[in-house]
């Protein structure tokens, strides 16, 4: 949600107008960039597919994702269930694009909530004074401090499992990622002329952190969307792995593998179809970052 | 230091965030109320926060990590800790330490020639293993190994003592599941850092001097290089201590990680909270070594840190 704010800040025309021309040109250089990289475009269209799935779920599974048939158990692929059965007969195709649905909306969701807590807090943290930005560092590394995973499980010891609170728990522990860059761009952009400028004319400061410094910053930020939505999906599929996210019978990809590994020495197939769609989404995810990166320049 | 003690002040604070009245769900469900109001007493939740929270720092500081409500109940935390850091322990360093050995030179060969075959070879290969979630490796791994070929065993763990091959034949495939993503993590970062390092006025100088390429890329570009590759290893050490979680579970090896879920599961606080709490430890302890060793690799940071000092 907020990557799309972040993105409309910057088409913004009262945001256009601090540099018309130049800022232009920058995205529309963006673009045509991005539009060069093969395998970035192959990114965007695996991805665009797979959210059409996944919202589609309904009208394109063959069989209820929750329907068992007990005498199909554990079947490989066949012309009738394309990618098999898992151990009580569910198709496993069906699963998986509802499993996608889940997975992809609590990726999105903990991304959500990890750049509401991070941005904020990273902005005013790399723009305000050392005394406060000394604090809320201090307190931002000791939350670092605690392995990222660990912090996650505390969180739903504390609040216990389900969807919801892991997506909390994930947008916790990916907040960091966003308050970094976010604190590290406010503070290489503080300096520059036009904010001095919005200030001597009598900008509130939350007026320039909005309108000024965000969409200044929103090529980093963007860069790190795709990263966070990647990891957080990849987060939330361990979490359900383990039994702590999604529980039993809604799908998630990774309560899917597990599902499936219980029963690995009699069928070792089931592990397969939502392992590599977990590694399809974070792969398209990371080099499209990588071509948004590349696409904005180093400077 | 100070990140140390905030790190108490946080699972102090995860412990206020359970929601409804952690005396009653100690107690049980069918708890008469005095009997909740006997163990609010024992627990001292009817004191001042800021006197519990002093109560909690002090028993840390005395090595007392408080007493299990649930996984083991009765035992003393730090006992259950103490038994499971070791084998989280050991997978830990044995998976930094493969992903250090293989992602070094894997990135030093890349930047050697930056976009030729090697380096994207390794580019594709990095990307594609940090996508890899390290339950699917692990499973993978388990697969191959232990299911097809039978090398292995699959679960299980062996202490040290019942011979040394045993424990790491039983702890190799949880390692190695959890250095792939280090192992990419390192290589990238060598790979980034030496090319910057490469670029740098520095080496064209060194090498217009006449040193030779070797000599330029050991001495001069490779330490240059040494402080992002050293950050990244930081990074990654936290990372692999909580994903050990998952790999434990898979593994079923009775380490930190293990016991986390377990508690999790039946929301032992108290082990939760020194589970969180050892982590960051650890954490804390290895990003002071390597700031430590960012003044070996840069001498500036020393003489900044040491103003009026030594001279």
């Amino acid at each position: 949600m907020t990557s799309t704010d972040v993105s409309r800040a910057g088409a913004d025309p009262v945001a256009a107008e601090t540099a018309p021309d130049a800022a232009r040109l920058v995205r529309f250089r963006l673009l045509r960039r991005l539009g060069r990289s093969k395998l970035a475009m192959v990114s965007l269209v695996v991805l665009a597919t797979l959210i059409a799935a996944a919202v589609l779920a309904p009208l394109i599974t063959p069989y209820p994702p929750e329907k068992q048939i007990i005498a199909d158990r554990l079947q490989g692929p066949s012309g009738s269930h394309w990618l098999g059965t898992d151990a009580i007969g569910r198709d496993i195709l069906s699963r998986l694009i509802f499993g996608l649905r889940v997975s992809l909306l609590a990726g999105f969701q903990a991304t959500a909530v990890s750049a509401l807590l991070g941005i904020p807090i990273g902005l005013i943290s790399g723009y305000t004074t050392r005394l406060v930005d000394g604090f809320v560092n201090t307190v931002a590394e000791a939350l670092m401090a605690i392995p990222p995973l660990l912090l996650a499980l505390s969180i739903l010891g504390i609040r216990g499992p389900g969807l919801t609170n892991a997506m909390l728990a994930i947008g916790v522990i990916l907040a960091p990622r966003f308050y970094k860059v976010a604190r590290a761009s406010a503070r290489s952009v503080r300096e520059e002329t036009y904010i001095e400028a919005s200030r001597s004319i009598g900008c509130s400061t939350p007026r320039i952190l909005w309108r000024h410094v965000l969409p200044n910053i929103s090529g980093p930020l963007l860069v790190q969307t795709s990263f966070v939505i990647g990891l957080a999906i990849v987060a939330e599929a361990s979490l359900s792995f383990i039994g702590l996210g999604v529980q039993d019978p809604t799908p998630s990809l990774g309560s899917m593998v597990h599902d499936a590994s219980r029963f690995m020495r009699q069928e070792s197939f089931g592990i397969w179809p939502p392992s590599v769609a977990i590694v399809v989404i974070v792969s398209a995810l990371s080099i499209l970052g990588d071509a948004i990166r590349d696409a904005l320049g180093r400077d | 230091m100070p990140t140390l003690f905030l790190v108490t002040v946080i699972t102090f604070l995860l412990a206020a965030l359970v929601p409804g009245d952690p005396a009653r769900i100690i107690a049980g469900e069918f708890a008469t109320d005095e009997a909740v109001e006997q163990v609010r007493e024992t627990l001292g939740l009817n004191d001042p926060w800021i006197e519990r929270f002093g109560d909690y720092l002090g028993s840390i500081l005395h090595g007392d990590l408080g007493t299990s409500v649930s996984v083991q109940t009765g035992r003393p935390v730090a006992d259950l800790v103490m038994s499971a850091v070791g084998v989280t322990a050991s997978v830990t360093v044995l998976a930094l330490l493969l992903g250090l050995i293989g992602g070094l030179p894997i990135g030093f060969a890349a930047a050697l020639r930056p976009n030729g075959v090697v380096d994207r070879v390794v580019n594709g290969l990095a990307a594609l293993a940090m996508a890899v979630p390290q339950f699917v490796t692990a499973l993978v791994l388990v697969l191959f190994f232990s299911i097809n070929l039978g090398w292995l065993p699959a679960i299980g763990y062996s202490p040290p003592s019942r011979g040394l091959w045993e424990w790491l034949s039983h702890l190799i495939l949880a390692a190695l599941s959890l250095a792939l993503i280090p192992m990419a993590e390192i290589a990238r970062q060598t790979r980034g850092a030496l090319i910057d390092a490469l670029e740098k006025d520095y080496v064209r100088m060194a090498t217009s001097s006449g040193l030779r390429r070797r000599r330029v890329i050991v001495k001069y570009a490779l330490k240059n290089a040494a402080i992002p590759i050293a950050t990244v290893f930081g990074l990654q050490v936290a990372r692999v201590f909580g994903g050990s979680a998952v790999i434990e579970f898979i593994f079923a090896l009775p380490g930190l990680g293990s016991l986390t879920i377990r508690s999790v599961l039946v929301r032992d606080v108290p082990v939760i909270q020194a589970v969180a709490l050892v982590g960051a430890a650890a954490v804390v302890i290895v990003h002071l070594v390597l700031d430590i060793s960012y003044r070996y690799f840069d001498p500036r940071l020393r003489s900044a840190s040491s103003v009026g000092g030594a001279r």
